[in-house]
């Protein structure tokens, strides 16, 4: 997968251009303010219509603009596709070849892997992230995952909403309610939590046999569904292992005023030699784990697709030494395009043979130099 | 502060009030009702009038009806050991549109949904029962929508309605999950009747 070709206006403090990309390894430079990671948020945006920094898009209007607008070629086996995400004060538009669509359809066109200083915090720190990272490894696999995981999480606000009134009173018939939503819970939660443990157990696969100099030993992932369900149990007997926990944990659940059990609590952890990475491991360990744990998920995709997806990696030498970026690079550039911004751009070596181009930023323009 | 004489902007903030009217459309329409003859405009305030004061919900199953029983209800070639259980009003005609359905009908006017407040008390469900036990009706098709609010609702009432002795069937979700009957076109509905499913709530 390749983007050609990236147009904005209107976006934070980018002038209006376009800039072609090489299908190789792209160098975003620039001194620090001037817009560099701007550009990668521009990507990013037109990958999963959202920022990496901020929730509201209308943000990323420049200032006195009224909208912004970013475009993009999209080369997937030699088929064009033509991407564009606008924003305008009142609402979002989604376009695919010129023709809007809804999130469902527009999400997993463009698919790509981010490492950035803010995911190795979030990797290690927030539960939420790690799931995240797994579903969005999955909707790219299955794109019926994002449209599962959406009304799971409606199920869960419905019961919350339901949880609030039975904390002042509960009667029969707000038990029967709640029974009525644990029932869709159990039934919507199986499926995503069979879907993880499937893909999990594939991306644990691939850092058995990753070789790349970036997978600390014995790295190891699990997905710790419900605290309990076995991996290898069927759907039924994952829907009745949730129905009998959320049985057991009503009384706390009604307490606390919100739902705990079901996927939208599962853990995902990370483990070197046995410890979790989020308690034991040193900054290094936890950079590492990340970038293999990207590293995988980017070759179960490769196995689906036949191809890689897209990377970006935002301010690769704040978190790599320079042998280590480069050893980096020239494990991406062999696969897949990639997208780094750094402000030093000499510590990047040319690989052997790369289509190489490289860009500095400076206010907001973004120019290609030769190198 | 006003952009037009008051009667316009009231004419626009009525018609603002109707589903799926804006800003823009509301002004357009209130410029193309003032250009239209008086007798047409009084013509549609009329049918308006008209229509609010005739029509109610059928005492029976709640679907709109100028008279009460409703013609589904009162009409005499209807299987009534079929009940076949909606939403809205609106869905019957979804339903009927199949032509493969000849049973009666119960609306609920709603879905359970406790983030807008609206739970087993705000819909048409204490006359339903009452239908049910007055024994004649030997099955009941849930037909509430395909989302989590519908089927809800559908798992709510199989719980009610099966210590009864009914038996409940659920329509196919071929009807796309998250979507709204009024949408999918005649085939899919009927396909949904016919493939209807015993239901376990
Ligand atoms: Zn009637």
């Amino acid at each position: 997968m390749i983007l050609n070709c990236l147009t904005v206006s209107g976006f934070r403090n980018l002038a209006e251009q376009s800039l072609p990309f090489s299908p190789q390894l792209n160098i975003i430079a620039g001194s620090n303010g001037q817009g560099k990671t701007n550009l990668l948020e521009a990507i990013h945006v037109l990958a999963l219509s959202r920022s990496f920094r901020t929730h509201q898009s209308r943000d990323l209007i420049r200032h006195g603009a009224v909208r912004f607008r970013v475009s993009g070629t999209l080369l997937v086996k030699n088929d064009e596709c033509q991407l564009a995400v606008e924003q305008g004060k009142d609402g979002k538009s989604l376009l695919v070849n010129g023709s809007k669509r809804d999130v469902f359809d527009y999400l997993g066109r463009l698919h790509m892997a981010t490492f950035a200083s803010l995911q190795i915090e979030q990797f290690k720190a927030e539960p939420e992230y790690r799931r995240r990272l797994v579903d969005r490894g999955l909707y790219h696999l299955q794109p019926s995952h994002l449209r599962r995981m959406a009304l799971y999480s409606r199920i869960v606000k419905q019961k919350n909403s339901l949880l609030r009134e039975a904390a002042s009173v509960y009667t029969k018939a707000t038990a029967e309610l709640l029974d009525v939503w644990d029932q869709q819970i159990a039934e919507a939660g199986a499926k995503i939590i069979q879907a993880r443990q499937l893909y999990v157990e594939r991306v644990r696969e691939k850092l058995k046999v990753q070789t790349n100099g970036f997978t600390p030993e014995a790295l190891d992932i699990k997905y710790l569904a419900a605290n309990e369900i076995s991996s290898t149990a069927s759907l039924e007997d994952i829907q009745s292992q949730l129905s009998n926990r959320l049985t057991n944990h009503r009384e706390r659940e009604i307490r606390l005023r919100r739902s705990l059990v079901g996927p939208h609590r599962d853990e995902i952890l990370a483990e070197v030699d046995g410890n979790a990475i989020q308690r034991f491991a040193s900054a290094g360990q936890q950079r590492s784990a990340l970038l293999a744990f990207n590293l995988a998920q980017m070759e179960v995709y490769f196995d689906a697709y036949g191809e890689y997806p897209v990377f970006l990696i935002d301010d690769v030498d704040s978190e790599l030494d320079a042998q280590r970026m480069n050893q980096l690079l020239r494990v991406l550039e062999s696969k897949t395009q990639i997208f780094v911004t750094t402000s030093k751009p000499k510590l990047i070596q040319a690989g052997s043979e790369p289509l190489l181009r490289q860009f500095t930023v400076v206010s907001g323009r973004v120019q290609r130099i030769e190198v | 502060m006003k952009d037009y004489a008051g009667p316009v902007e009231t004419l626009i903030e009525e018609l603002r009030k109707l589903p799926g009217i804006g800003s823009k459309s509301a002004q357009r329409l209130a410029f193309f009702l003032i250009r239209t003859p008086k007798r047409e405009a009084e013509k549609l305030a009329h049918a308006i009038l008209a229509a609010k004061e005739s029509i109610r919900y059928c005492s029976v199953c709640n679907n709109i009806t100028d008279v009460d029983p409703c013609r589904y209800c009162s009409d005499p070639a209807r299987d009534r050991t079929v009940l076949c259980i909606l939403e809205e009003p609106h869905n019957i005609l979804a339903i009927e549109r199949t032509r493969e359905y000849h049973g009666l009908y119960h609306v609920l006017l709603g879905a359970i949904s406790p983030l807008q407040g609206v739970g087993p008390d705000q819909l048409e469900i204490p006359g339903l029962m009452k239908r049910l036990q007055e024994g004649q009706v030997k099955e009941v098709i849930l037909a509430t929508n395909p989302n989590i609010e519908g089927e809800a609702t559908a798992l709510y009432l199989s719980r009610l309605i099966k210590p009864l002795g009914v038996k409940v069937t659920r329509i196919a979700t071929g009807v796309p999950v998250g979507g709204d009957l009024e949408y999918a076109d005649h085939i899919t509905v009927s396909r949904a009747l016919e493939g209807r499913r015993d239901f376990s709530g």
